[in-house]
């Protein structure tokens, strides 16, 4: 196994979307992890005074409408991103792999009824349908993660569906089979590890992804709630102050989009680099 | 003592032209200790005859029949059931050792997965017997520690690993479905010597799949030959090899090169047995093997052959077998 984790780190760097991709999202990751240990200032430090100022030395990027600084509120923006498409993703692999082994491991009526809720999920918009649970379940950052860990869960039953089909035609999970072995013990330890990289690069794509649905949901009002920093809150707030200050809307804007672009790099350049016969082509 | 024995046995699947009967009417028993061969072309439902007795064939094909283990009617488990047999009692080693372990496995999980599956036993235990498998089948645990992967070992090395891994339980049958196709000659041998050292030693029934009639020779003493999902002989491997029967058998033999018959002048083109295999699609009335039989008649098209004994358990399905040497003499 060294040689090959070896030998993909050798291909990834000769990857450009791979290689600026990973220092992007690798970049946003420190950021999220450097707000457990330092901020400039306290996100809810409201200083009326210093209301809209431009950058400065005290606040880098500047203070909002209430004076908070912005460049703490995006430090902590991104943590709350992260941990939003964290969990959601979580619930996406978690239900939605085992759903998909399942499927392909009994075949027939089994996989019939998975696969056919999943298409019922997967044909409504996803970012509607998130509207649709927060505005059931209430507004607030959990029901947010849930709604957009239920959208998660069809795109990795399928994807992990189709990988466990190809990895059932092959031999070895015969001679698992003659060996006794049950078909959910199979897709445990004999399917589930052929299909690792498949999912890992899903899961980056879905990671952009929540991103994105969960700034959307709170620019909405129906994510996280205040006095916690959302990416896609400052945005909301920064609608009214279009005018006159239209940097309080370019900031977490442009985090969004940078992160989303560095994310969805990686995991196109992940994939080229996991699947030894897209590589030739490069 | 008879362990298995397959009564009757027919395999059809159902396939967007209809059904095709992929084995029909397939008789045999085994004995405990005792060595089966099954020998044809390819196609011929050698391996769906094995596959059937582990009950692996995909669902869409429809069993009827009985495969006893012992007392036990075998097609009449559930899944639960038949997950105890299998690698338990019946084991079975595949053709490709390349494909028939998992890549990101490592051989010392794989070696462990029957024994995990169907013993009790601690981790320890487990450990020390999965080494002392892999001393048995002739890997050195020095050499070849337990985390290696695969695809860092070679085809015969493979293949040893995969019998460790069949034999683990010391089933009371084993079926080999040609374990030494994908292997060259050399380690052929060693891995057939390998096979029946251990089925001798441990007690264990084998049932050879090959198509290759050295290869049944040098390791079974019954041997039954089938073509196009039917049996056309069996009997003691040494009555059908010097007395075959039917003339299907007969071309078979004929078939094998015989070394330095064109060297030495003789200059004879190698024999084949003319046209090809029949397509199972079709409905057949008569013998499967009328088509392509230089003893054909009319009536063999049109009717099946009952089996004829020749005595000693030699049985063949023809109206028209060879019958000692002058036959075989004016066949040639």
């Amino acid at each position: 196994m060294f040689d090959r984790s070896n030998e993909i780190l050798r291909h990834g760097l000769t990857n450009k979307s791979f290689v600026i991709g990973g220092v992007v999202s690798l970049v946003f990751f420190l950021i999220a992890i450097l707000s457990y240990l330092w901020t400039p200032h306290p996100i809810d430090n409201i200083d009326i005074k210093n209301k809209l100022l431009g950058p400065c030395w005290t606040y880098f990027l500047g203070t909002d409408h209430f004076g908070r600084d912005i460049f703490s509120m995006l430090i902590m923006g991104a943590r709350n991103s992260v941990i939003v498409a964290f969990v959601a993703i979580g619930i996406g692999i978690g239900i939605g792999v085992p759903l998909g082994l399942v499927a392909a491991a009994e075949k027939g009526w089994v996989d019939e009824l998975i696969m056919r809720f999943n298409d019922f999920t997967f044909a409504f918009p996803s970012l509607i349908s998130a509207i649709m649970i927060t505005a059931i379940l209430g507004p607030g950052a959990v029901n947010s993660v849930i709604a957009i860990g239920i959208f998660n869960i069809p795109v990795f039953a399928r994807v992990a569906r189709g990988g466990a089909l190809s990895i059932w035609k092959k031999e070895f999970i015969l001679a698992a089979r003659s060996a006794g072995k049950k078909k959910l013990r199979i897709s445990a330890e004999h399917v589930l590890p052929n299909i690792f990289s498949i999912l890992i690069v899903q899961a980056t794509i879905q990671f952009a992804l929540g991103i994105l649905a969960e700034a959307g949901l709170s620019y909405l009002g129906l994510g996280t709630q205040p006095p916690a920093a959302s990416w896609g809150k400052m945005l909301n707030e920064a609608q009214t102050f279009l005018h006159f200050a239209p940097q309080l809307a370019i900031y977490p804007g442009a985090a969004i989009a940078l992160t989303v672009l560095g994310l969805n790099l990686f995991g196109d350049g992940l994939r080229d680099v996991l699947d030894p016969k897209l590589r030739r082509n490069r | 003592m008879t362990l298995l024995q397959v009564k009757n046995l027919n395999v059809t699947i159902e396939t967007p032209y209809g059904p095709v009967e992929i084995v029909k009417k397939a008789n045999f028993s085994l004995d405990k200790n005792d060595t089966l061969g099954i020998v044809g072309e390819s196609g011929c439902g050698k391996s769906v005859t094995a596959l059937a007795i582990m009950s692996l064939l995909p669902p869409e094909s429809i069993v009827s029949g009985q495969i006893l283990l012992e007392d036990q009617d075998l097609l009449l488990l559930n899944e639960d059931q038949l997950c105890n047999i299998r690698g338990n009692r019946i084991g079975m080693i595949f053709q490709e050792p390349m494909t028939a372990l998992n890549p990101v496995q490592t051989i010392g999980f794989q070696i462990a997965e029957t024994l995990m599956l169907h013993k009790k036993l601690k981790k320890a235990q487990i450990t020390a017997q999965v080494k002392d498998l892999m001393e048995k089948v002739g890997l050195d645990v020095n050499r070849f520690p337990l985390n290696l992967y695969p695809h860092q070992l070679s085809g015969g090395q493979r293949q040893r690993v995969m019998i460790a891994m069949v034999i683990a339980c010391r089933p009371d049958l084993l079926i080999a479905d040609e374990p030494t196709t994908a292997l060259d000659v050399t380690v052929q041998e060693q891995i057939l010597d390998l096979i029946n050292d251990l089925a001798q030693r441990y007690g264990m029934a084998l049932i050879m799949i090959s198509h290759d009639l050295g290869v049944i020779a040098q390791t079974t003493k019954n041997v039954m030959v089938m073509y196009a999902g039917t049996v056309m002989e069996k009997g003691k491997t040494i009555d059908v090899f010097q007395n075959m029967a039917h003339p299907y058998t007969y071309g078979l033999f004929a078939s094998i090169p015989k070394p330095g018959s064109s060297r030495l002048g003789t200059k004879q083109p190698l024999y084949s047995i003319p046209g090809h295999v029949p397509d199972l699609r079709n409905s057949f009335k008569g013998c499967r093997f009328a088509d392509r039989c230089f003893r054909a008649q009319k009536q063999c098209s049109l009717k099946e052959p009952s089996h004829t004994t020749l005595g000693n358990g030699h049985d063949v399905w023809c109206f028209h077998p060879l019958a000692g040497k002058k036959d075989h003499d004016a066949a040639g």
